[in-house]
């Protein structure tokens, strides 16, 4: 589904990522951990087409299809969806209008009929019901006035509405209490299926207890610098990332 | 400078004083300075030497009540009315609408009866120049709704001047709508007088055409009236937008709020000057007010300056300006849902509109929401 090579990327002048070699297929779960200002967050933002980063070396190709050569909307268009670690607010736009405007942005790219306001309230109303999500949320500005957590669950109904095939969480566990933790993984596991794939990008083991990874890979200053089953987690979670650092530095 | 008279109806007066202004003495510049606008453009669009026929524009008042061509004379007004107005326009100081006015001939008298009024300004005969006077009044505890559209032509200027006489305890929601084609250009001066614990609203929404201009004064002369004033103004193209507002506290525990935002694409400009004045010994008076710009382009124009004049201790006022460009990372997270760029700038141009129109009189709405979502379109593509 996703492959990526040799990926180097820099904003302005500094090179954040140095050479990724990563591949995701359907139905699999990867996890990216490391320490903060290792490249998590610019991975996944160059995944989704952030301009302001600069692909400098390398490919990245998503169902056969050059990414380099996609818009941020294209992207998105394909299947693509970045749950934001800090989700914007826009007062004045309301929620449910935008998603609509979103899904229905979608549709027309696969060449399928538009939802009426009523059809896609009534589909936004029983995602909300089965995710547990207030319905208040479909009467709020998008994320205007949202906790963190709510925010979260926010970016979680976007994923159900838009049903995309790549998922790309960047750091959905940070600022949740355990249950709203324990909702979102809920979430992410039943919306998972052979036909998805997944990325999750955490500093924490925490979020793997709930969403159980096939694939986790330590990034390190910019590179993936090991990878490997689950229990990869549970390493780090006793030495943490130094040992790392130390490889590196000498 | 010679004083027009309201009698001034003769062609050939009106000739005259136009070619007053046209002398080289005669500076736009120091008007300019204030206004920040082009006024070139404005004055000199129309030239006295070219043939104009009538000066008077066609007013259509829906609810019926006068008909197309009906032109009632200040003489049919109260004569409080009268003497009222006549003393206003002595301390006018924007010479560039007393100019205009000489335009002219008549006023129509609105005694608005019905609780909601519809006015087109339009000019069926494609003139050069059309001006309209209005005089309205609102019965003491009168509500009532007014919307006045100003859709212009191939024309190259409308010029329409409304006085609102808010009697005591009277309520009015007024509706300005700027709708033009290209070449034309409208000036709309709006001038309030507000008695005791009278309350007017005011939408302006000014959408399209080469040059539109609302100018408003408020004189909140009775205790605890209330003056609010919402200005959005859109520019595409090379289009200018102009809103100027005086708002005098003349009596206690009056409040005013003013919020004003231009979204400007291209190389369209804007210029927002707002100026609140609190009389000496006015007490616990409110105003408070902010103009902001949104630029979509890095050829578009805008000028802002808030300004307070406050005469009294014992008030609470504060203002604030803004000219900035859309939020980025809003934008990307727009994007990042499958948006293209331009719906995403729509979203968001309509977005920073909500608060400005969230008290809209639901009567509004259906003028309103089709030609914001069409001219907020227009402006996010460019």
């Amino acid at each position: 589904m996703l492959t990526i090579q040799n990926l180097h990327v820099r904003i302005g002048e500094k090179e954040i990522l140095r050479g990724i070699d990563l591949t995701v297929k359907a139905g699999e779960i990867h996890a990216i951990m490391g320490p903060n200002g290792s490249g998590k967050s610019t991975l996944s933002q160059v995944i989704a087409g952030r301009e302001d980063l600069v692909v400098s070396q390398g490919s990245l190709v998503f169902e056969q299809e050059n990414l380099l050569e996609l818009s941020v909307e294209e992207r998105a268009r394909r299947g693509i969806f970045v749950a934001f670690q800090y989700p914007v607010a826009v007062p004045g736009l309301n929620n449910l209008q935008f998603m609509r405007e979103a899904v229905n942005a979608q549709r027309r790219f696969r060449g399928e009929k538009e939802l009426s306001s009523s059809d896609f309230l009534k589909k936004a109303q029983k995602v909300m019901h089965d995710l547990g999500i207030p319905q208040e949320f479909s009467k709020r500005s998008l994320n205007d006035g949202f906790s963190g957590g709510e925010k979260k669950k926010n970016e979680i109904l976007q994923m159900y509405l838009l049903e995309p095939k790549l998922i790309i969480l960047d750091e959905i566990d940070s600022g949740l209490d355990i249950d709203a933790l324990q909702m979102v993984a809920r979430s992410v596991n039943s919306f998972h299926n052979e036909k998805r794939a997944f990325l999750l990008v955490t500093h924490y083991q925490r979020l793997l207890h709930y969403i159980e990874p096939n694939y986790v890979h330590v990034l390190v200053d910019g590179k993936i610098v090991e990878s490997g089953g689950k229990e990869l987690a549970e390493k780090l979670e006793k030495h943490g990332y130094d040992i790392y650092k130390n490889q590196l530095s000498s | 400078m010679a004083m027009i008279s309201t009698k001034t109806n003769s062609l050939l007066e009106l000739a005259q004083f136009w070619s007053q202004r046209l002398s080289p003495d005669f500076s736009l510049r120091d008007h300019e300075k204030y206004l920040y606008t082009p006024l070139d453009a404005i004055s000199f669009g129309i030239s006295p030497k070219e043939p104009w026929h009538r000066a008077l524009g066609d007013v259509v008042f829906h609810n019926g009540y006068l008909a197309q061509g009906d032109v009632l004379g200040m003489e049919d007004a109260p004569a409080f009315l009268q003497e009222k107005y006549l003393s206003l326009r002595q301390k006018e100081d924007d010479f560039l609408c007393r100019y205009n006015l000489a335009y002219s001939p008549a006023f129509y008298y609105l005694p608005l009866r019905q609780n909601n009024s519809k006015i087109t300004i339009a000019d069926s005969e494609r003139r050069h120049a059309v001006a309209t006077s209005l005089l309205c009044y609102i019965p003491p505890g009168a509500e009532h709704y007014l919307e006045i559209h100003n859709m212009a032509q191939e024309t190259r200027l409308s010029h329409c001047h409304i006085v609102v006489f808010l009697a005591s305890g009277s309520k009015l929601q007024l509706l300005l709508i700027h709708e033009l084609d290209e070449p034309s250009q409208s000036i709309v001066h709006l001038h309030f007088i507000l008695s005791v614990e009278s309350q007017a609203v005011v939408y302006d929404l000014q959408l399209s055409g080469k040059l539109s201009r609302t100018s408003i004064e408020a004189d909140l002369e009775g205790e605890r009236s209330f003056f609010s004033l919402n200005g959005l103004l859109l520019g595409r193209g090379e289009e200018h937008r102009d809103s100027t507002s005086l708002l005098i506290h003349r009596s206690s525990y009056s409040e005013s709020k003013t919020l004003c935002l231009s979204l400007l694409n291209n190389k369209a400009s804007s210029a927002i000057t707002g100026n609140i004045v609190v009389e000496p010994r006015i007490r616990e008076a409110k105003a408070h007010q902010l103009l902001r710009s949104l630029l979509l382009s890095d050829d578009a124009k805008a000028f802002c300056r808030p300004q307070l004049e406050i005469g009294s201790h014992e008030v609470n006022c504060s203002h604030g300006s803004s000219i900035g460009e859309l939020d980025q990372e809003a934008l990307y997270y727009l994007q990042s849902r499958g948006v293209s760029k331009e719906e995403a700038r729509q979203l968001l141009l309509k977005a920073a509109t909500a608060h400005l129109l969230q008290d809209l009189a639901p009567i509004f709405l259906p003028t309103t929401q089709e030609r914001l979502n069409y001219y907020l379109k227009e402006v996010a593509y460019g």
